[in-house]
């Protein structure tokens, strides 16, 4: 069987290089900007953890519908994976986001259009994530919960749509230093948050990858547990 | 037979059989009043704020009520075990989809039907407009084609009581989102072309899903 | 032949976690605000401010803590982020309002108030409160994010990594039954 967390992982090394290049900008290269202070480079972990996380519902929701379409095994693995990294991503880009909007905006939250999307999709996944738990295993498990990923992804525009029309209706509650002046963010701005999201990236994907192989392992050995009690029973005969 | 008149035999079964037991309206209605009068208590009400929050107390009420409804309308299917039996008729899985989620349709109009008025008199809100007819039809074809396809997949589930509010809830988000804004319009007496922009959204929504989960049903129940 | 997986993939999640415990160790001892790549950045108090007839910024001056007096010129895309004594911030930018620039540095030197500016070559780039109280809050917050961030991260490494564990024992145990 397969090592699944390899210290020479290819993958682990990739994102821990990136990672620390990452790191390496964000806290020492890049200027602080002169509007925000030092909360500002929340930014460069927000924006990739967020990116991540929309990765995440990409995956599941074309993973789901590939699934649905070949009935193979190995695109539920990779929904099922997706989901739980993609879980984590969006709790932080949640809360990443709640920790920035407070010195900036004065608010923990507000109802502006993204961080609703947000927060519903993350219910969503939460949902998603539940049922699987709670469903006995087996093929059926895999089509509902790739309906769900399907339904999810088919929700996300009108949802996105909806919360916009909403914030237009009540305008998002927004006070601190960055209220009505556009920050003003440096040319650096853009380097950072590439190889940060570059980094994250990465991270993603070992995470995925991990989950994956883990995934396939219960499955086999539920094979396993098949066989040897089969075995058992034609040695009694 | 036309497939229109298969899902009218689907709904009216259900339809027959609630009329019998009246298990489902029952449940969504009494929920539903009972979430407002608790809303009147916890509240201090007056002709303002009636207004205000009016509109997101009814439909929060109505989204609660329905999912209780729908857990009630399958559990009776999967006590009876007739919903194997439908599935060994010789129809197409989206026919027995929109007859199913006819049926919830009806129960859960049937409740407003007797909520809403009730809604009236305790906010003190003119509601007896085509505006709410429309909304309340928009809202309502949504929740049912949503959760009909929901319930039908938590059936099997071990804690189905808990698993149907979270999938249905945050899924209908936007519809619900467009069912209190538009009929907060409507109760500050405003026209039409100002909520058109949600009724459009909710019609969007409805489309949407009737489609997707009549195709996508299929994959629910086959073994 | 488990065993040997087993402690490899351990080793492999705790690597990985102290691979990015050195990173963060590293990246936050080494955190220093205001640290432009290039030439460091300034704080202290204004001393001198010059204008033209105008009344438009041209040069100011800013004494350090080491009693060094720094003299800079601007131009037109310096960045300004400067509080009046109410607290009520103005950021704006050199080309957009000079004199107004240099009334709030004016203000600066008559209330002794830090600023830092960072700079290349004499010419200063931006201009800003020096808010020692108020940036420690702010760090509060990056830190909190960070900290979040790499917890979570750690948890789920080490979620999957005891998955494993489990799961290779499992396996190991059943080829053992049916290898019987």
């Amino acid at each position: 069987m397969n090592k699944i967390l390899d210290l020479l992982d290819p993958l682990l090394i990739l994102s821990a290089t990136f990672m620390g290049v990452a790191l390496y900008l964000i806290f020492i290269w890049v200027p602080t900007e002169t509007n925000q202070g030092a909360v500002q480079r929340i930014l460069y972990f927000h924006v990739p953890v967020a990116w991540g996380s929309m990765l995440g519902i990409f995956v599941v929701s074309g993973s789901s519908f590939m699934y649905l379409l070949k009935k193979n095994e190995k695109w539920d693995r990779l929904a099922v994976a997706s989901a739980e990294v993609g879980l984590i991503f969006g709790g932080i880009m949640l809360l990443s986001g709640m920790i920035w909007a407070r010195p900036v905006w004065a608010v923990w939250w507000t109802g502006e259009a993204k961080l609703t999307t947000a927060l519903i999709l993350f219910f969503i996944y939460v949902a998603y994530l539940m049922f699987r738990a709670y469903f006995p295993p087996g093929a059926q498990r895999q089509r509902l919960a790739a309906i769900i990923g399907v339904i999810g992804a088919i929700d996300t525009p009108i949802i996105y749509f909806a919360a916009n029309l909403w914030s237009q209706a009540h305008p998002p509650l927004i006070t601190g230093p960055a209220a009505d002046s556009d920050s003003a963010l440096g040319s650096d701005l853009g380097t950072v948050l590439l190889i940060s999201t570059l980094a994250f990236s990465f991270v993603f994907i070992f995470m995925v990858q991990a989950r994956y192989k883990i995934r396939k392992s219960e499955d086999d050995v539920v094979e396993l547990k098949r066989s040897s009690s089969a075995s058992a029973m034609t040695g009694v005969n | 037979m036309g497939s229109l008149s298969i899902i009218w035999a689907i709904g009216r079964k259900d339809l027959l059989l609630e009329i019998r037991n009246k298990d489902v309206v029952v449940a969504v209605a009494g929920f539903a009043l009972l979430v407002l009068v608790i809303f009147t208590f916890a509240m201090d009400l007056n002709q303002d704020n009636a207004k205000l929050v009016g509109p997101g107390i009814l439909w929060a009420g109505i989204a609660f009520a329905g999912v209780t409804g729908l857990n009630r309308a399958f559990a009776l299917e999967v006590e009876g075990d007739t919903l194997e039996a439908l599935m060994l008729a010789p129809i197409s899985r989206d026919l027995i989809y929109l007859g199913k989620a006819l049926g919830n349709f009806l129960f859960i109009a049937i409740a407003q039907i007797i909520v809403i008025p009730v809604f009236a008199v305790l906010f003190n809100l003119i509601v007896f407009r085509w505006e709410m007819l429309a909304i309340a039809l928009l809202t309502t074809i949504g929740f049912s084609a949503v959760g009909t396809l929901f319930a039908a997949m938590s059936v099997r589930v071990r804690a189905r009581e808990v698993m149907l509010p979270l999938l249905f809830l945050p899924v209908v988000t936007p519809l619900l989102m467009a069912a209190v804004e538009s009929t907060s319009h409507m109760v500050h007496g405003r026209s039409w072309s100002e909520m058109a922009q949600w009724l459009q959204l909710a019609v969007a929504f409805d489309i949407a899903f009737v489609v997707v989960s009549a195709f996508i049903f299929q994959h629910t129940l086959e073994d | 032949m488990s065993n040997v997986t087993n402690t490899a993939s351990r080793s492999g999640a705790l690597r990985f976690a102290l691979t990015m415990i050195l990173a963060l160790v590293v990246s936050v001892s080494l955190t220093q605000i205001s640290s432009a790549a290039h030439t460091p950045p300034v704080n202290g108090i204004v001393v001198g401010v010059e204008t033209d007839d105008a009344g438009a910024l041209i040069r100011f001056a800013v004494a350090d803590s080491s009693g060094t007096i720094h003299t800079f010129t601007i131009f037109n895309g310096t960045e300004y982020g400067l509080e009046n004594q109410a607290g009520d911030r103005w950021v704006s930018m050199q080309e957009e309002d000079p004199s107004e620039a240099a009334r709030r540095l004016r203000d600066h030197r008559e209330r002794f108030a830090p600023i830092t500016v960072t700079s290349e070559n004499g010419t200063a780039f931006s201009v800003v409160e020096r808010e020692e109280g108020k940036l420690e809050t702010n760090l509060g917050y990056l830190f909190a994010v960070f900290a979040i961030t790499w917890a979570l991260f750690f948890a789920y490494v080490l979620y999957l990594g005891r998955k494993q564990r489990v799961l290779q024992h499992e396996i190991a145990r059943l080829e053992g039954l049916s290898g019987k």
